[in-house]
């Protein structure tokens, strides 16, 4: 596999399959460090399409390109912070300005898989947003306690009581769930 | 049990192949402009982030250097010049002059020898 460094330098003169490789590496990643962030998956994926943007616009200022990922994920954060600030204002409209709910619950809720996922979605929004983000980078994108320290500037001890803490709360939220249903 | 990793998988973007494939189709055709920008030749605002650093490093350390050896002269000159001043105030002799600038008594051969000159 090319290294994170050839493609960069590549997508330094323009090479559009470089760069794509980039974003085919990343993209999983990026997208679940802002869904952690702005709860919201279309949210997460408008901030992973502006932070590979800007990213590349960029890329001169990206002084270690073998760390290409840590250096985008921290665009990607503090994107995603800007965009649940500007999210957070626009909830906050008075009530007069928001659009009706049409009370339907939409296409994500026909298949067993969007329910789960809409059910995780909610669990997740309960947890705090370090907690949702060491979940998601160690249970979905495997990464390991010491990679989510150093992006998160997070002792590995408080990056492992964040993910103990953050799985028992889902499990918590999974019984709780169960429990009404059955 | 608490310690077993959770199936976060229904929130992979990456399951829904149509989806994630429009994903990164949408950040690449956001993309195409800069690429092409890139690729048509060398960018300057990118060419001054590359240089940016090091110059304001070399000017920072010049600067330096300058200011110091400034100082250092200005220093020298002002009291040599601070001597030969106060000396043609006081309308002394060019000897007296010299044992001011170096900054120490004349010895009695010193006095001899400008009562000498004088005459």
């Amino acid at each position: 596999m090319t290294d994170d460094s050839a493609l960069v330098e590549r997508a330094r003169r323009g090479d559009a399959a470089a760069f794509e490789g980039l974003v085919r590496r990343y993209a999983r990643q990026a997208h679940a460090v802002a869904l952690a962030i702005v709860k919201e998956p279309a949210d997460a994926e408008d901030v992973c399409q502006d932070a590979f943007i800007r990213a590349l616009e960029r890329l001169e200022e990206c002084r270690n390109p073998a760390r290409f990922g840590a250096w985008l994920l921290r665009i990607v954060r503090n994107r995603a912070h800007s965009v649940r600030r500007y999210l957070g204002v626009r909830q906050a409209a008075p009530l007069d300005a928001l659009p009706l709910s049409s009370g339907d619950p939409g296409p994500a809720r026909e298949t067993d898989r969007s329910r789960l996922r809409e059910d995780l979605l909610e669990a997740l929004a309960d947890l705090t947003e370090v907690q949702r983000e060491v979940v998601l980078l160690h249970d979905l994108e495997g990464w390991k306690h010491r990679e989510i320290g150093e992006l998160l500037d997070l002792p590995e001890g408080t990056v492992r009581a964040h993910l103990f803490h953050a799985r028992r709360a889902l499990r918590d939220h999974e019984a709780i769930r169960r429990s009404k249903e059955g | 049990m608490e310690n077993e990793r959770l199936d976060l998988s229904p929130l992979d973007p990456t399951a829904d192949r149509l989806g994630y494939e429009r994903l990164v189709r949408r950040i690449m055709d956001a993309a195409a402009p800069e690429l092409r920008r890139r690729a048509a030749g060398v960018n300057p605002l990118a060419m001054l982030a590359v240089w940016a650093r090091p110059t304001l490093a070399a000017a920072a350390v010049i600067a330096l250097v300058a200011i110091g050896a400034l100082v250092a002269t200005d220093r020298v000159g002002a009291v040599e010049d601070e001597a030969g001043t106060v000396a043609e105030a006081l309308g002394l002799p060019a000897e007296a002059a010299g044992w001011l600038s170096d900054g120490r008594a004349p010895t009695q051969d010193d006095l001899i020898l400008a009562m000498e000159g004088r005459r």
